[in-house]
Formats: structure tokens, sequence, C-alpha cells
């Protein structure tokens, strides 16, 4: 399968700080991806990169398959939101379609208009005097109208109150069962993650921290849950992400593999998305990168700083 | 991929990027065309009105308008028209064209965020920039050139009883296409400004005073360097642009201006009737008789057309410059 999003090494900086540092990503392409991490994390950078808003300071950044990210190629099948639907305010929503229609080789007008007469959007009404919703599901509509292959959001949710964000994720979801387009979308809220997306990425300090398919990273994750003076030993085992013991008991999130592995004496609990994502948040120096998911003998320091 | 009904198009839609601009720039259209309107109005008002006074006066019938009667006359005439230095407001026009124009081309697209639209549409950021560049350039010139034939049929009347040298700025500026030249070199000059800035109410701020200042040194400090001067010791003709006079003794020296003064108020005592109109050339035959000599450098005439051209040239080069470096800076801008 063809990567939607490809890096080598990628790295921007911005004067002296690096936004993104030595990104190595392969997203496969036909998911949807979400990109966490918290403010300022690198999101927007490495998401500009992918749209050719930004040129890359190290490395390369390359989209569906090999086309160099930002190229002509590129900016015909990629699509884009940018967050807060940068779109013309003082313009109407009709004449905003009509721009787009000018501006782009590919452009399903009459599809935009449906998508738009369904949600009951007034196409002439500016898009100044629409709702943060409307406004956010009309830039959807324009992204869409390009037939991209590849579709990317910058925090399309967080400028939306819960229902005008969950009527969004239904037209995006529609959309990807309609066009089987890849969508990537960059998100600061934890929550509701794991009923949109299928394949993560968590962004920490401009890096990398966790890349995979969501049910491969909940497979691998697991609490254990055991008496505190077997801990040291269980956790040279595993690689362990979060550590905490109380004087008795000590509940290590461990990534596995190997889901029988559990020492004798000890309880293996699930872990949800949305944990184990706030845990490798809190947790800086974790990381679960892809690549050989199974190192279950070799001891590791990680998450015990 | 393969939807039927999906519109597939080789290249982009023919005057595509051209309606965007043109949605984008219709208020900016109106604005522009509606000032040319009511300037046009006012030239041709008073410039009717001017021509009938012309012929009631009966000027028609004047040849020369430097004695007698048709002189009487010709002040009278040209007398009715505004005081010209009035009109140096007309300079001012390019620069406010360009600061409001261009200013705001792509400073607002980056102040408000739009730019993440423009700049990741199929087209990309080069057509973009391009496209509005000439189509904007273009449009302005049209408006512009409008205002040159305006004011030379306004002034014709006043041109024919009164010449003028082409130090005149106001003829000189709307004779060629110096005004839409000037007017181009302010748009370039807001686009970079606005591409540097990224403030749209600085960029047009720093565009208007710039261009305006440049325009300004140019017209009275920088256009009579575009070549050396000429020197007669006659008197420059009717259309020639005389810079400057200098006197001299019999031995060639030149005289202070404190001396040349006292010269001119010797002269004015011994005339006949110190309060009649002194005729012209009186005085430069008076100092010849006593061996003085005026030297007077200026431009011939001739010289209106290649000093167009240079201005032409150089401006249009520099507004060539000046859009190609914002054109590279897009090109290479990284959010």
């Amino acid at each position: 399968m063809s990567a939607a999003i490809e890096t080598t090494g990628l790295g921007k900086r911005y004067g002296r700080t690096w936004a993104l540092r030595d990104c190595s990503l392969a997203i496969p392409a036909g998911h949807v991806v979400g990109l966490v991490g918290p403010n300022g994390a690198g999101k927007t950078t490495l998401l500009s990169l992918a749209v050719g808003l930004a040129t890359p300071t190290a490395g390369e950044i390359r989209v569906l398959g090999g086309t160099p990210a930002g190229s002509a190629a590129a900016l015909d099948t990629v699509a884009f939101v940018a967050q807060d639907a940068a779109l013309y305010r003082n313009v109407s929503v009709a004449d905003m379609l009509r721009m787009g229609r000018g501006m782009n080789r590919r452009w399903d007008a009459e599809r935009a208009h449906d998508r738009l007469k369904e949600l009951g959007i007034p196409v002439r009404k500016k898009v100044g005097e629409l709702s943060g919703g409307q406004r956010s599901q009309v830039a959807l509509t324009l992204a869409l109208a390009k037939r991209p292959r590849l579709l990317i959001l910058d925090e399309p949710l967080s400028a939306l109150d819960p229902l005008a964000r969950h009527e969004f994720m239904a037209a995006l979801m529609a959309a990807v069962t309609e066009d089987g387009v890849s969508v990537v979308f960059s998100s600061h809220v934890v929550a509701e993650l794991e009923r949109v997306c299928d394949y993560l990425v968590v962004l920490q300090d401009g890096r990398v921290q966790v890349s995979g398919e969501v049910e491969t990273l909940t497979a691998e994750h697991h609490v254990l849950v055991g008496p505190a003076e077997e801990a040291d030993d269980v956790a040279r085992r595993f690689p362990v992400v979060r550590d905490r013991r109380t004087s008795a008991q000590a509940h290590l999130l461990i990534r596995t593999g190997d889901p029988a592995a559990v020492p004798p004496g000890w309880r293996r609990h699930p872990v949800a998305l949305e944990e184990m994502v706030l845990t490798y948040m809190r947790e800086p120096a974790a990381s679960a990168l892809p690549g050989p998911a199974r190192v279950p003998h070799e001891p590791t320091g990680s998450g015990l700083s | 991929m393969t939807t039927m009904d999906m519109r597939r198009r080789a290249s982009l839609p023919r005057f595509g990027q051209v309606w965007v601009i043109w949605r984008q720039h219709r208020a900016a259209t109106y604005g522009l065309l509606a000032l040319l309107a009511s300037y046009g109005t006012a030239v041709l008002v008073t410039g009717l009105r001017a021509r009938s006074y012309y012929d009631r006066l009966g000027l028609n019938a004047c040849r020369s308008f430097t004695t007698g009667t048709c002189q009487q006359l010709g002040r009278a005439f040209t007398s009715s028209y505004p005081p010209l230095f009035l009109l140096l407001f007309l300079l001012a026009l390019p620069a406010a064209f360009g600061a409001f124009v261009g200013g705001p081309l792509v400073a607002r697209e980056l102040e408000t965020g739009t730019y993440r639209f423009a700049w990741t549409q199929g087209a990309g950021r080069t057509r973009w920039i391009v496209t509005r560049l000439l189509v904007i350039g273009a449009a302005l010139f049209a408006v512009t050139a409008a205002y040159g034939p305006l004011y030379t049929w306004w002034i014709a009347p006043y041109e024919h009883v009164l010449p003028t040298g082409f130090n005149n700025y106001l003829r000189f500026e709307f004779t060629g296409v110096l005004f839409p030249v000037h007017t181009l070199l302010a748009f370039a000059i807001g686009v970079l400004a606005g591409v540097l800035v990224r403030r749209t109410v600085v960029a047009v701020a720093v565009t208007f005073t710039g261009s305006f200042a440049l325009v300004f040194a140019t017209v009275f400090g920088l256009r009579r360097y575009y070549m050396t001067p000429l020197t007669t010791t006659g008197a420059p003709g009717a259309h020639d642009w005389a810079l400057d006079t200098t006197y001299r003794d019999s031995t060639g020296r030149g005289l202070t201006g404190g001396q040349a003064h006292d010269l001119y108020l010797r002269f004015l005592h011994q005339l006949p009737d110190p309060n009649a109109e002194v005729p012209p050339g009186a005085f430069r035959s008076w100092l010849q008789e006593r061996h003085y000599s005026l030297l007077t450098s200026y431009h011939p005439a001739g010289r209106f057309w290649p000093f167009q051209f240079i201005e032409t040239g150089w401006m249009v080069v520099l507004t060539v410059l000046l859009g190609a470096f914002a054109v590279w800076l897009i090109r290479r801008r990284t959010s």
C-alpha cells in the first residue's frame, strides 16, 4: 500500500527553534489518521509541510506515494482545510465555490452544491455570516470538491461546539466511505478519537512519539497490575510507558505484542485509546515508534525516568 | 476516482483565476472607475467652459499672445483656469492607487490567514501571484491611461495661449504613459511591501508615502539630470526646459547673485517708464550692449520624448524587478 504521507529526517526550524525535528514517518494511505499532541508539539508545522505551505529545513516530505509535497501534482490531489476555516469572510458561499472552481483542475461543482443543500447552508450568505459549524462545513465542501486523494485538516474541531463537532465528523466519515479518500487531521482533543480514526500519530516537542494503527496500538498496550515488590522484575521484561506504584501495588502500562505474556500473580487490563494517548503525552520520554514492536526480553529504561 | 460525474479537466479553467481576482477586487474597480468618472466629468465641464470662453474672447483671431490686446485677452483667459499648482495632487494619485490596490493584495491574505486557502488550491501560488500582478497591473494601466488624454484636452487652449517648457510636470506626466507607469511602480512597491511587512495598514501607509516620495523626487529632482543640459547665450525657446541662468561679464567671469541683481536694478532704472511692461528680450539685449552675457543651461524641446523614454524605461525596469522579487519571495515563503 502506498504512503499517504512519508517523511524522512524531516525538520522545520523557525528562527532558532525547531518546530519539528528528525521526523521519519510513513502513514499508509486509506486511513483516517489522527495527529495528536499538546499545543506547540508541531502538528500545524507537519501539516503545513504536507500541503506545501511550508518547506522543510531538513529532510523531505512526500505525499501519495512519492509526490513531493507542495508540487503541482500534489496540489491537485491533496486538499487542505486550514485551522479556523481560512475562507474569505466577505464573499458569499456560492462565490467561494466559484473561486475554488476557478483555481482547480478538478472540481465537482454539482456535488459541492448538493452537499451544501443537504446541510441546509444558504449559499447566498457571506462566509462571515455563517456559524462556526457551517463555516467548517463549507471549508470541508470546498476541500472535497477537489476530489482529493488525500484530505488534510488542521484542527478542524477546535472551534466547534460538541454538536457541530459531531456533525462535522459524520460528514467527514461519509466522505471517506464514499470516496475512499485518505484523511489526516490534527487535534488536541483526545476524546472521540477512537470513534473516528484508525491510525494515530502522537507528536511531542517536535518529534514523533507514537505512530501506528489504532487497532495494533490498543492490542499492544496493556496495564499490568501486580505486587510492587515484583515490579522492577516485570519492568525489565517489557517496554514500560508508565510506571505507577503504591506501597503494595504496581500499575505498569506496557507495550508488548504478546498479550499472553502475563507474569504469574499479575493481572492484565486493556487500555482505552484515550488513556493511552494521554499517557504518552504525559510521558514525553516514552515512545512507541513503528518498527519492531516486539522487544519482549530486552530491558529498556523507557518510562522509568 | 472513477465516478462518472466527476469533472476532470486537463488544465485549469480558462479565466478561472481572473474571475477570482475580479471577485476580490470588484469594489476597488468600481472605486477606480468612479474616481475616473468624476475626474472626467470635471475635466469635461471645465474644459468645455474654457473653450466657449476662448471663443467669446475671440482668441482664434490672435497670431501671438505676447503683445497688445491679444496678450491682455490671453491673460484673462489663462486666469480663468484654476491655479495649476492646485493640480499637484494629481502626482499623488499613482501613489494612492498603488497603495490601496497593491498594499492589501498579499498583506491581507497573510494577515487574515486566507493565503492558506489560496495557496493550497490546484493552481498553486506562483500562478496565483503572477496572474494577479498581470491582470491587476493591466487594469490599473488601462484606467490610469485615460487620465492623460483628458488632461491634455483640458489644458490644450491654455497651452496654446501660454506655451510652457517641458519642465511643466503635469504636461510631462500626462503625455505618453508616465502616469500609468508611475501607478504600476507604486503597485509593485505595494505588493512587495505587503509581502515583507504582512500588515495591510502598514503596507498601504508605507507604499503611499514611499511611492509619492519617489515620484516627487523624480519629478522635481532627478528628471533634469537625465541628460547633460546644453547652454546658450540666446533665449531658450518656449518649449525648452530652462534650468539655470548665469551672468558673465566681458572677461567671461561669472557674477554673483548680488551683482546680477544690481545689474537688473540698473536696467529697470534706465527704463523710460518704470511702470510699463518690460518687452521680452529687452534685458538680454541691454546686457549684451554692455558686454555682459546671459548663459542659460537648458534642455531643448526636442528632448521631450527622449526624457519620456528614459523615465518610462527605468521605471518599467524597476517595476518588473520589484514584481519579480515579490513573486520570488512568495514562492519561497514558508508560513
